[in-house]
C-alpha cells in the first residue's frame, strides 16, 4: 500500500495570536488616527469668556442696574448672546454669600465640568460678589 | 519538482501576511505623520488667533488714528499694529470696525499683516454680533436684527407691500433683512406683539372697530411701554393713538425738517403721493417731517407713552428737489429703512464657504462692548483663523 503523501500545514496558536494582535494594533491605530476631533472650547477659552462677561456687565452698567432693580433681565439678555456651545451662569451675591441674582443662559443645563471666575462689585457702599460659571453644552 | 526549488503554502501565507503588515504600517505611519503636522498647524493657528484677538481688543492700534488714513496710506509701513479699542479695554470703536469693513475688499492682505498673521495660507474671518444692531445700518429703527421686527399688511387689498408698488415688505425681502412676516394675519401679530421692539402695519386698511378691545389694549400698551409702531398708508386704526386722520390723494407734501426718519432729502424738497392721511393731533406733539399743503402732517412721528408712532403715506409717488427736478420716482426711497441686517458685521474670508476648502479652523470668542455713537452695545466677537488646504495636505 502506497502511503499518500500529504503536505503539512502547520498552525500554531502563538502565530495566530501574533497575527491577530498585529492586525488589531494596526487597525485600531487607523481608527484613532482617522477620528475627527470635536473641537470644544478649551479651559482658557471658558476662563476668558467668564472674565469678559464680568467686565462687560460691569462696564455697561448692567450689573449696577440689575442690583438696583433686583432684576436679572439684563444679565439674561447678555448671556443669551453667547456662542452656541458656551453656557454660562451668573450669580451676584451679597458679602455674606446670600444670593441676590442668579441667571443662566437659556437652554443650558448643569454640567459637571465647569470653570468659575469671581469678581467684586461695589455699589452705594455695599460690596457684591459676582461669579461667572461657564461650561460646554454638548 | 526540480532540485533546489522550494514551494510551500506556509511560506506564501507568511510572505503575504508580512507584505500586508508592511503596507498597513506604512499607511499608519503616514496617517500619524499627517496628524502630527495638523496638530502643529493647529497650535500655531491657536497662538496666532489669540494674539491677533488680544491686539484687536486691547490696543488702539499704532497709530491709534489709523482709521483716518486713506486707502493709499493703509500700508504696513504706516501702520505697525491694528487695534479696535477705544481708550477703554473691552470697548471697541464702531468707527474703526466700519473702516476695517470698508478696507476689506482692497486691503485684506495688509490687514492680515498688521494683525500679525503671517503663516502660509493663513486667512482670517471676524464677525461681531449684537442683539440690537448697529445704528449705521438700522435706519431710523433701533435695530434690524432677526426677531426684532413684526410685520403685517393685514387687509391690504391693493398689494402695496409688493415690489412694483415699492412695498416695505418687498424692500426687506430684497435686502435680506429677516423680519417676522405675519402676512394678513394681523391678529396673530397682535397676540405676539410683546416679542418685538418694532411692529409695522403696511397699508393695513383696518378701522379701529376691526380690533377687539384686547387687541387695541395690547397695541397701546406695546407702544406706551417703549415699542415702535410704523404705519404706512391707509387704516384708521392709527387713531387709537389719539390722533385724527383725513384722507389725502394725489397731493403734495413739503420736507420741512431733516429727521432720522428720512434720508437723501433736504428741507425744501417736496413730493407728490398717491394716497395717505393728513394726521392731526389735538394738543400738538406731532413731529411733522413732511407737511401737507394744508399744514397737517403727511409723514412724521409722535410720542405715545414712552414709545413712538411713525406714519408714512404711500410709497407710490415722486420726490422732487426744491428746483423741481425729479430725485426719486417713489417715496420709499427717502424713508430711512434699515439697509442691512444690522446685528452682524463680518470682515475677512468666511471659511464656511464650501468651495474654499478650509481646514483646521480655530475660533476665538470674546464678549466685548462696541461704542456705537456713544452707546455701549454688548457684542460677541468671533475671530476665526484658518488655513486653505488642497486635498488632505495643506499647501505650504
Amino acid at each position: 500500500m502506497i502511503k499518500k503523501q500529504t503536505k503539512g500545514i502547520l498552525f500554531t496558536v502563538d502565530a495566530i495570536f501574533a497575527i491577530v494582535i498585529c492586525l488589531t494594533i494596526i487597525l485600531s491605530s487607523f481608527f484613532f488616527l482617522s477620528q475627527t476631533q470635536k473641537i470644544r472650547y478649551s479651559d482658557t477659552a471658558l476662563d476668558t469668556l467668564n472674565t469678559d462677561m464680568i467686565v462687560v456687565l460691569t462696564l455697561d452698567g448692567t450689573l449696577e442696574r440689575g442690583i438696583q432693580e433686583k432684576s436679572s433681565t439684563g444679565i439674561k439678555v447678555a448671556l443669551d448672546t453667547l456662542p452656541v456651545q458656551a453656557c454660562m451662569r451668573i450669580i451676584v451675591k451679597f458679602k455674606n454669600e446670600s444670593v441676590l441674582l442668579d441667571e443662566t443662559k437659556t437652554g443650558c443645563t448643569g454640567n459637571e465640568y465647569s470653570k468659575k471666575k469671581q469678581g467684586t462689585f461695589a455699589l452705594n457702599g455695599e460690596i457684591y460678589l459676582t461669579q461667572a460659571i461657564s461650561w460646554y453644552e454638548e | 519538482m526540480r532540485k533546489g526549488q522550494f514551494f510551500s503554502i506556509d511560506i506564501l501565507i507568511a510572505s503575504l501576511t508580512f507584505i500586508l503588515l508592511l503596507v498597513l504600517i506604512s499607511y499608519a505611519y503616514d496617517a500619524a505623520n499627517e496628524k502630527t503636522q495638523l496638530i502643529e498647524i493647529r497650535n500655531d493657528l491657536e497662538f496666532l488667533a489669540h494674539q491677533a484677538t488680544s491686539n484687536l481688543l486691547f490696543s488702539e492700534g499704532n497709530p491709534s488714528h489709523w482709521y483716518n488714513l486713506t486707502v493709499g496710506d493703509f500700508v504696513p509701513a504706516n501702520i505697525s499694529r491694528l487695534g479696535l479699542m477705544t481708550r477703554q479695554s473691552w470697548v471697541l470703536s464702531f468707527i474703526k470696525l466700519k473702516r476695517l469693513l470698508e478696507l476689506n475688499n482692497t486691503r485684506y492682505n495688509q490687514t492680515k499683516q498688521m494683525m500679525g498673521i503671517q503663516g502660509p495660507g493663513y486667512e482670517y474671518y471676524l464677525t461681531i454680533q449684537n442683539r440690537y444692531g448697529f445704528s449705521e445700518y438700522s435706519g431710523f429703527f433701533n435695530s434690524s436684527a432677526p426677531g426684532v421686527i413684526g410685520y403685517t399688511y393685514a387687509n391690504d387689498n391693493e398689494n402695496s407691500y409688493t415690489s412694483p408698488n415699492y412695498g416695505i415688505l418687498a424692500y426687506f425681502q430684497e435686502k435680506g433683512i429677516a423680519i417676522d412676516n405675519y402676512g394678513s394675519n394681523y391678529k396673530s401679530l397682535l397676540g405676539n406683539i410683546n416679542k418685538y421692539q418694532i411692529v409695522i402695519f403696511e397699508n393695513p386698511m383696518l378701522e379701529e372697530a376691526d380690533l377687539s378691545a384686547a387687541e387695541k389694549a395690547a397695541l397701546q400698551s406695546f407702544v406706551g411701554n417703549g415699542g415702535m409702531y410704523l404705519q404706512k398708508g391707509f387704516g384708521k386704526m392709527i387713531e387709537i393713538f389719539s390722533v385724527q386722520t383725513n384722507n389725502v390723494a394725489h397731493e403734495d407734501g413739503l420736507v420741512v425738517m431733516t429727521d432720522p426718519m428720512l434720508k437723501d432729502v433736504s428741507v425744501g424738497d417736496y413730493l407728490t403721493v398717491e394716497g395717505g392721511y393728513r394726521i392731526n393731533k389735538q394738543g400738538g406733539g406731532l413731529v411733522k417731517v413732511i407737511e401737507h399743503t394744508s399744514g397737517h402732517m403727511l409723514a412724521g412721528h409722535f410720542q405715545y407713552g414712552t414709545g413712538t408712532v411713525y406714519y408714512y403715506p404711500y410709497s407710490i409717488g415722486v420726490v422732487y428737489n426744491s428746483t423741481g427736478g425729479i430725485k426719486f420716482n417713489n417715496t420709499r426711497a427717502i424713508l430711512n429703512l434699515p439697509s442691512a441686517d444690522s446685528s452682524i458685521f463680518s470682515i475677512g474670508i468666511n471659511p464656511g464657504v464650501s468651495s474654499i476648502n478650509a481646514t483646521e479652523i480655530v475660533k476665538v470668542s470674546r464678549v466685548v462692548l462696541i461704542d456705537d455713537q456713544g452707546q455701549l452695545k454688548q457684542s460677541v466677537l468671533d475671530f476665526y483663523l484658518w488655513k486653505k488646504c488642497n486635498g488632505a495636505y495643506c499647501l505650504e
